[in-house]
């Protein structure tokens, strides 16, 4: 009777002890998932998709050559006498 | 005068050029010159299928004599300026110098 009757005792505190950690574990779901949105739109607004431009209103444009889609050489001073809108693009349109 | 520039190959460019039959010069900027020399790197984390940084979207315009009078970014790379905003920029610049868009070809 003894036997049974501790061992009883050993599960059944086991079993409030599972409970127990179960309760924690949930709580701590729920508090982790009631923050997580939170703290995902704060990371976003913080963080920054780029850095400062080397360039500003009022400097003149750093001239550069690259090839274009004809495989032609084009520098951005040869355009010197236009107005100029340069577009940095993604690419894969 | 419109200068588009991508990290795209030339054979991507000349996609883009012809497919959507844009009228003025299409770069390749493959190897990223242009990209580090205005700091127009992107710091988000996709990358494209051809692996490697990317241009954060970005509108420089320039005046006749190469002086910076106008620069458009936004801080979510999916909004762009308006065509009326990028006009009314180009206007403004078209007002306070004789020169204008020129419709130059590069092939």
């Amino acid at each position: 009777m003894n036997r049974i009757s501790r061992f009883y005792v050993k599960a059944n505190g086991c079993f409030a002890k599972i409970a127990v950690s179960a309760v924690t574990v949930l709580a701590g779901l729920i508090a982790c998932g009631a923050r997580l949105p939170s703290v995902r739109a704060a990371t976003t607004a913080k963080a920054p998709q780029f850095l400062p431009l080397n360039v500003h209103v009022g400097e003149k444009a750093p001239d550069f050559a690259l090839l274009s889609a004809g495989g032609q050489l084009v520098r951005l001073s040869q355009f010197a006498g236009k107005n100029v809108l340069l577009d940095f693009y993604e690419g894969y349109w | 005068m419109i200068v588009a520039v991508s990290t795209d190959s030339i054979e991507k460019a000349r996609w883009s050029k012809e497919r959507i039959k844009l009228p003025f010069p299409v770069l390749s900027d493959e190897k990223r010159t242009a990209m580090d020399l205005y700091n127009t790197r992107s710091l988000s984390t996709y990358k494209g299928p051809e692996g490697g940084p990317y241009n954060h979207a970005t509108l420089i315009l320039i005046d006749a004599n190469g002086t910076i009078r106008w620069i458009y970014r936004n801080p979510d790379y999916r909004v762009r300026s308006t065509v009326e905003e990028d006009l009314a920029q180009i206007r403004k610049l078209q007002g306070s110098a004789a020169s204008s868009l020129g419709k130059g070809h590069v092939k």
